[in-house]
């Protein structure tokens, strides 16, 4: 029931959000910009859907007194130069390092008293009970990174210590102009489908040509826990006892710290207070959608997008290219399921544009009409993507869907079903039925394919999952500020 | 593509290189010479872990095996001639994955354990030597391709290779300072420092509760116990976790040198190899790892990562750049395989640098791997004989808080050390 | 309200049939004279263009059936294992496709499809009748189809499944060459564990043109990088004991306690992949139909076409210890934005569930003799306590 009500609030708030279709938003992950960061490292507990409540260590903002689950996602720019102010409230050392930046602070790892058998972190620590630290670095290259304590990760990782860095390029200052029409991602010669051309001023990388320009981008943090080690860490571990980490197993899956169905619920919601990011992507039709992956837990997840394939732009902060800031990401891959690896961080872009379906998505018929909620131009777009028929196949005459529908007694219907397979349509359902998808999109559950991680200790579904939903581009609502941004796409919800 | 003047000179270098036909200079013969035998090795906390392994022989001398067995390195087109000697009580083989060989007659048998059905199956992939054999030239692979390879056991492998009966296989170019034949059009694959290999393993074991009180049982125990008895490996996992058949902190740190005014940048060879049954990602802090091949192929372009995949049983070359700044990087197996049965932080973490940078530095007497006023007073002896101790010379402090030093033992050093040894962290 | 169990007994959805209107059961455009299924794929009785009259289909118009329901395979180790699946069901009455229950096989029937079809799959559901308590609805999910729109997709949160005893009508229309895969997405957890797994192959247009010395290819590749004269098509997958006795006896599905004992590959443990022949289950029917044999003249080009349904995790597939080279990856030529060679070199892949790799074998300087295909996972060559089995097949060069 609580997820019924929960995506509800959630649909509403998206469509109110993305009215505004001449400035899309919102458009940017959830985090804190500047550069100076004072973080706090302390205890707290993260909440699981099947209502478990599981101890934490994590990073959180000063300015809080507060640990978060994952720590705060810090959004710097391109050389800036940043210092992170750790204050550890933990009662062992906490440290901080960032795989794949050099370190301007110094980086020594900590051998008290001894050699190689004394090691208690990878690099200077803050000592615990209240011991500082200040960390440096110059952000001299764009890219999604992380930060993680790097003092006995075998436990502090597993409790949660870790958190984003995103750094934005210097090339976000300019504007570039790409092609958007290729059926592939990566296909530009793909005859038969006349270029669309679109201007970005947001990149992910300094490509040089504007290839990893996006519309919105989404944070995928992943992280799992095994409710056994947390346990043994709160309760027996202060007493001495042994874990046997060769049986070390997750059972409970996060993206950005929630398992779902929480992943699609609203960010900050009070009854998630150590858990403030969602992971529920929402877009338009033929926007480029960057996603940020980062695997913080020890285990290989293979992400799947239903829908169409992502392109791999870049892999641990360096853009796939022969020549970065000149060739674009000319070594850019695509792939329906890609692997995120412990430790690793890859960002990849996402478009749908229904092209190839082979049916007109859109019911026009046989008339050349918008549909409801298709502005203009973007039925021109839409044309240009669309193959409906070709000479020498016949169309299904009279029908914009090939085949005909089964009853709906004979369906088990989901929750994010319009009741109509054309999108921006929907239909009467039975009562009881859909009701999370108030806008008539198209959704597709984004998870990983390792499906056991699609549960929350033993309860199916969850873990691992979320639903990205293709938003309609709307056309007759009422106005919008076009200075909308996320507080007033979540406005509509206070009180709800 | 703008030309720098280093780029210009070693794309000249590799025209020349090209021009003396590098490639396959003069194939040689090599017989390699190996024992398969029973060893014995020992984990940090203590335990001690019987193994089989590889050793490498002459006639006359019999060697004991180690974990993991010799590197054999040998020539781009080389023939190499295994001839094995088998003093295990279970048949034994050879592979090297990548390398092309004639395969035997398919090598069969319907062994089973008890209640299963006895179905005829492979138990070895290439030609056995049976307990107490010994055969020359068992397993020939000729004109062998360059690169990095692993060399295991093809016999019952979900068994033998977990006991230890693995090493690598390196097969020079030919070229000096090329890990491959320079190709116009593939990844640059020169080096200046050519680093020992990297080997990750691992030791199987269960935690088994029928005991007083519960512990973890060995695979390599229960195996060498009873060699012959028909054995499934699902139910074990890795408790212990080897770089060099070492778990940290045994084992050594691995040199990778900066660079030397007046070169502005060093390049340093990283021979990364999974002989283990579970994949690793072998993530290294402050630098990047440029992957230049995968099970000893040069790719076309070279990969910018700091967390590569190394799944079970692949080969990686990667190659570590690095300008003048002295620098001692964490390399650590990032799916958490860093504890030694669980007890304490070990496993499968070591450093790359410059291990005359080591924090580590201090420990002079008697390796006891802690830094004591024992410690302390021989170098203040030294110190006062006007003598120098290179492994206790940690000052001055690099940029980074390194323990460089200057090459001359002072008072400064003396007094560092000893505030290592009473506790406190000056680096 | 209990849902009655579906006996398999031949006659009685004959009787039930007929009780339902015949639209129920008709699917697809145009079935002008109300024949029930078991007309499929009987061409004559659709009429194309509207004009009247019953057409021939055009060209590139594809039909398959599958029927959705439980049944039994023979482990290597002789266990008998409980399933779902998938099974055939082409050119069967639909008065006769109940008769079926019980007959799910594994991995499902592989569907191969060409660049430019129109492929109409049917989903009949036929019911569990080893657990008449459930009633689950199943679906087809395309997994790896570009571009897909819900309705079709077969995910069933954001679509819908189709309950027991009725049918569904999946409609694709082929654009992207490659190998996917393909499985049932209600439950998936527990549908995709229990085997509701197949493979999926899409040839390219350039297949039968001479490009590069070949006529068979993997992509569309313009220049042969992808050409290969003999396909082997391997799908990787892990099950539970445990798991599979739970569901076949009605208890509760303990997914946190998931753990592979039996390792597949076209859902054999060896030494059973390199079994010629269908294995039958306990029961005599022939429900492992697939072997995992490769076989090769030396000097021939073989596509290996790798995909992973297992629910629990990777796989590094070694190619005998034989250099192969990757030329595909999630149904995508590994070329860049621009047309930069990505394909490389390599003795293994390490491949996720969910994901599919084409790996090209040139055995023209390989000796001949037989090398065997495995996962370097080395804890996955067994047949739960059985040594010497598991995701393990020959690759035979003649």
């Amino acid at each position: 029931m609580r997820m019924r009500r929960l995506l509800c609030q959630v649909m509403i708030a998206a469509l109110f959000g993305l009215a505004a279709s001449t400035v899309p938003s919102p458009w940017m992950i959830d985090g804190v910009t500047g550069s100076t960061f004072n973080l706090i490292a302390d205890s707290g507990r993260v909440v699981t859907p099947d209502g478990s409540s599981l101890p934490f260590w994590g990073y959180g903002l000063a300015s809080s007194g507060k640990p978060q689950y994952p720590g705060p996602t810090l959004i710097v720019n391109q050389g800036d130069t940043v210092t992170i102010q750790l204050t550890n409230r933990l009662a062992e050392e906490v440290s901080l390092m960032i795989p794949g930046v050099q370190m301007s602070s110094a980086t020594a790892p900590v051998y008290p008293q001894g050699s190689r058998s004394q090691l208690t972190s990878l690099v200077p620590a803050a000592s615990g009970g209240g011991g500082t630290r200040s960390y440096t670095f110059t952000a001299s290259r764009p890219g999604t990174f992380y930060y993680q304590s790097g003092s006995n990760q075998k436990i502090q990782l597993r409790m949660g210590l870790f958190g984003a860095i995103v750094v934005r390029p210097t090339q976000n200052s300019t504007t570039k102009t790409i092609d958007i029409a290729a059926q592939r991602l990566n296909d530009p010669a793909n005859p038969g489908v006349a270029a669309v051309s679109r201007s970005y001023t947001r990149f992910a990388y300094e490509d040089g040509d504007g290839s990893t320009g996006y519309d919105r981008e989404f944070l995928f943090l992943v992280s799992e826990m095994d409710p056994n080690f947390q346990h043994w860490v709160e309760f027996d571990r202060p007493l001495g006892k042994p874990f046997d980490f060769s049986k070390w197993k997750a059972n409970y899956w996060f993206i950005n710290g929630r398992a779902a169905p929480d992943t699609m619920a609203m960010p900050n919601v009070p009854w998630l207070p150590s858990q403030p990011y969602n992971c529920m992507p929402l877009f338009h039709p033929a926007e480029r959608v960057l996603l940020r992956f980062i695997n913080m837990g020890q285990d290989f997840h293979p992400f799947h997008t239903h829908g169409n394939h992502m392109l791999a732009v870049a892999e641990d902060g360096r853009l796939l290219s022969t020549n970065p800031g000149a060739a674009g990401a000319d070594l850019a891959w695509e792939a329906f399921t890609v692997t995120l690896a412990p430790g690793k961080t890859i960002d990849a872009l996402f478009q749908w544009t229904g092209r190839g379906l082979g049916w007109d998505f859109y019911d026009h018929g046989s008339e050349d009409m918008p549909a409801p909620y298709e502005p203009l131009d973007e039925h021109a777009m839409r044309k240009a993507f669309a193959v409906n028929t070709s000479p020498g196949n016949p169309p299904a005459s009279g029908q914009s869907l090939p085949v005909i529908m089964p009853r709906p007694d004979e369906q088990t219907l989901g929750i994010h079903w319009s009741g109509s397979p054309f999108l921006g349509s929907n239909a009467e359902l039975p009562v009881g039925e859909g009701g999370f998808n108030p806008f008539s999109g198209y959704f597709y559950m984004w998870h990983s394919h390792s499906e056991r991680e699609l549960t929350n200790n033993n309860i199916f579904p969850g873990g691992f999952l979320t639903m990205a939903g293709v938003v309609p581009w709307p056309m007759g609502w009422p106005n919008v500020p076009d200075n909308l941004d996320e507080s007033d796409m979540y406005a509509p919800m206070a009180g709800m | 593509m703008r030309l720098t003047a280093p780029k210009a000179l070693r794309i000249v270098l590799t025209a020349v290189t090209l021009l003396l036909g590098s490639a396959a200079a003069h194939a040689a013969v090599v017989d390699v010479k190996l024992r398969a035998v029973e060893g014995v090795t020992t984990m940090p906390d203590g335990r001690s872990v019987p193994f089989w392994g590889f050793s490498r022989y002459s006639t006359a001398t019999l060697t004991a095996s180690t974990l993991p067995g010799p590197t054999i390195t040998v020539g781009n087109g080389d023939t190499v001639r295994f001839t094995i000697r088998n003093d295990l009580p279970v048949p034994v083989s050879i592979m090297v994955p990548g390398q092309l060989f004639t395969p035997p007659a398919k090598i069969l048998d319907s062994t089973a354990a008890a209640g299963l059905p006895a179905k005829s199956r492979v138990r070895s992939f290439n030609a056995e030597v049976a307990p107490g054999q010994e055969i020359a030239a068992v397993a020939t692979f000729a004109s062998v391709k360059p690169g990095t390879y692993l060399y295991q056991s093809g016999t019952n492998p979900a068994v033998q290779v977990p006991m230890g009966l693995y090493g690598a296989l390196v097969v020079t170019s030919g070229s000096a300072g090329q890990t491959y034949p320079a190709a116009l059009g593939k990844a640059p694959s020169a080096f200046d420092h050519e680093a020992q290999p990297v080997l990750f393993g691992e030791i199987l074991g269960r935690y088994d509760t029928s005991l007083t009180p519960p512990a973890y049982v060995t695979l390599n125990e229960e195996v060498t116990a009873a060699p012959t008895v028909p054995r499934s490996t699902v139910d074990y996992r890795p408790i212990y976790h080897l770089i060099n058949g070492k778990a940290f902190p045994d084992g050594n740190d691995i040199d990778v040198p900066a660079a030397v005014a007046p070169a502005t940048t060093s390049r340093s060879l990283l021979r990364l190899l999974n002989a283990g049954s579970r994949d690793v990602v072998p993530s290294i802090l402050g630098n990047y790892f440029s992957i230049i091949a995968e099970d000893g192929n040069l790719l076309t372009y070279a990969r910018q990562e700091h967390s590569p995949i190394l799944p079970a049983g692949k080969t990686l070359d990667a190659i570590l750049v690095r300008d003048t700044a002295k620098g001692f990087f964490p390399l650590f197996d990032r799916r958490l395989g860093i504890d030694n049965a669980g007890a304490t932080l070990g496993g499968m973490m070591t450093f790359l640098g410059d291990t005359s940078c080591s924090p580590a530095k201090g420990d002079i007497v008697g390796s006891d791997g802690k830094i004591t006023y024992t410690d302390v007073l021989a170098l203040l002896r030294a110190y006062v004989d006007g003598g120098s101790v290179a492994a206790a010379d940690v000052w001055p402090l690099d940029a980074s808080g390194l323990p460089c030093g200057d090459g001359a033992t002072t008072i400064m050093d003396v007094l560092l050390v000893l505030q290592k040894a009473s506790g406190r962290n000056p680096y | 309200m209990r849902i009655r169990t579906f006996v398999a007994a031949a006659g009685l959805l004959g009787v039930l049939l007929p009780a339902l209107p015949a639209a129920a059961l008709v699917q697809f455009p145009y079935d002008l004279d109300n024949m029930p299924m078991g007309n499929f794929p009987g061409v004559e009785d659709v009429d194309w263009n509207a004009d009247g009259l019953f057409d021939a289909p055009p060209a590139h118009y594809l039909f398959r059936h599958l029927g959705a329901t439980d049944g039994y395979v023979k482990m290597a180790d002789g266990l008998d294992m409980y399933i779902f699946g998938f099974l055939d069901l082409a050119g069967m009455p639909n008065a006769d496709t109940m008769m079926m229950m019980n007959k799910g096989e594994f991995p499902a029937p592989t569907l191969e499809f060409k660049e430019g079809d129109h492929v109409y799959l049917n989903l009949s559901n036929l019911g569990m009748p080893v657990r008449p308590d459930l009633f689950d609805a199943h679906t087809v999910h395309f997994h790896g189809f570009p571009q897909a729109a819900p309705v079709f997709d077969g995910e069933p949160m954001a679509s819908f499944g189709i309950n027991m005893g009725s049918d569904l009508t999946y409609y694709y229309r082929i654009v992207e060459p490659g190998t996917y895969m393909y499985h049932c997405h209600v439950e998936a957890t527990e549908h995709m564990e229990m085997g509701m797994l197949g493979n999926l192959v899409v040839r390219p247009a350039q297949d039968g043109s001479a490009v590069g010395g070949f006529t068979k290819f993997a992509y569309n590749d313009g220049d042969g990088t992808s050409g290969y004269d003999v396909e082997a098509i391997l799908q990787f997958s892990e099950f539970d004991p445990a798991f599979h006795e739970a569901d076949e006896k009605a208890q509760p599905l303990r997914f946190a306690e998931l753990e592979g004992r039996y390792f597949l590959l076209n859902g054999r443990g060896y030494p059973d992949t390199v079994d010629a022949g269908a294995i039958a289950n306990a029961g005599g029917d022939p429900t492992l139909k697939l072997h995992a044999i490769v076989e090769a003249n030396q000097g021939q080009r073989i596509l290996i076409r790798l995909s992973n349904l297992s629910v629990m995790g990777y796989a590094t597939i070694e190619f005998g210890g034989l250099p192969a080279k990757v030329v595909g990856k999630c149904a995508k030529l590994l070329r860049g934005p621009d047309g930069k060679d990505l394909t490389y070199s390599a003795n293994s892949v390490h491949i996720g569930p969910g994901q599919s790799y084409d790996v090209i074998i040139n055995t023209t300087a390989v000796p001949r003799g037989t090398y065997f295909l495995y996962s370097r996972n080395l804890h996955h060559l067994h047949n739960d306590r059985m040594d010497r089995g598991g995701a393990m097949t020959e690759i035979r060069i003649n």
